[in-house]
């Protein structure tokens, strides 16, 4: 299955392999897109499953030109919001909100590879607010134009570049050493 | 732009999840292709309103005849 067209065919027709398919191709990128957003690995794990779930259970009733990707980010996004509205209702969670996030776990390989930028980075991404962090991370690892992420986000591609700008100007506060993409232009 | 390292679940759920994924998917086609649902699937929307409003015609004579009686 070369693209996400013949995936969605795949899905749409309920084969299982199709879903081998979409998950070797977006588990990592799901995994370190909700990892990002909560800081929190178990809580990432819980979502990512919960998002595949969900598109195994929508996948006969996807539109032939549904975009993969974009459905699986907005869900996502979607459950970490959920879980963040419900855990201002949740004791347990307060706790946890009010120790703030944990840091993100690495592999030991990936603690070797990441520079010690790349550490402060992650943490400063993290130290962002939610709506300024995802739509941050949706250009950082996905490379998605603010147009797409207004498509994904439900918002108008005004707000995102407003969130991008905003993003960008905490991190240049943050980390004064780093180029920004954009920053040239 | 910094190039942020691939994060991946750990190995340990990997399979969980897929398999979890996967048995969903199955009892979607398994749902799919059950008689009951294949039936409906083959009537048609405005077939399903006809039958609607048929019942719901019975229950009203239903309703008013307990009334009166």
């Amino acid at each position: 299955m070369s693209d996400d067209g013949e995936l969605v065919e795949g899905l749409r027709s309920g084969d299982p392999e199709a879903l081998d398919a979409c998950y070797e191709r977006y588990r990592a990128r799901l995994y370190g897109f909700v990892l990002r957003l909560g800081g929190q690995p178990e809580l990432a794990e819980e979502l990512v499953q919960e998002t595949f779930v969900r598109l195994a259970r929508h996948a006969l009733r996807l539109r032939p030109d549904t975009h993969l990707r974009g459905f699986l980010f907005a869900v996502a996004r979607n459950l970490w919001r959920s879980h963040l509205r419900w855990s201002w209702v949740d004791g347990t969670k307060l706790v946890e909100l009010a120790l703030g996030p944990t840091p993100v776990a690495a592999s030991p390989h990936a603690e070797l590879a990441a520079s010690e930028l790349e550490a402060r980075f992650e943490s400063a991404v993290l130290a962002l607010p939610a709506p300024q962090r995802e739509v941050l991370l949706l250009v950082v690892l996905e490379h998605l134009e603010p147009s797409e992420i207004a498509r994904l986000l439900g918002l108008s591609a005004q707000a995102v570049r407003q969130r991008l700008a905003r993003a960008r100007a905490a991190l240049r506060i943050a980390l004064p050493d780093l180029a920004l993409e954009g920053d040239a232009a | 732009m910094i190039h942020l390292p691939e994060r991946d679940l750990p190995p340990r759920a990997r399979d969980r999840v897929l398999r979890r994924a996967q048995r969903e998917l199955r009892r979607e086609v398994a749902l799919k292709d059950a008689p009951v649902t294949r039936a409906l699937a083959r009537l048609e929307t405005g077939t399903l309103g006809v039958l609607s409003a048929c019942m719901l015609l019975w229950a009203g004579v239903v309703v008013v005849g307990a009334m009166l009686a």
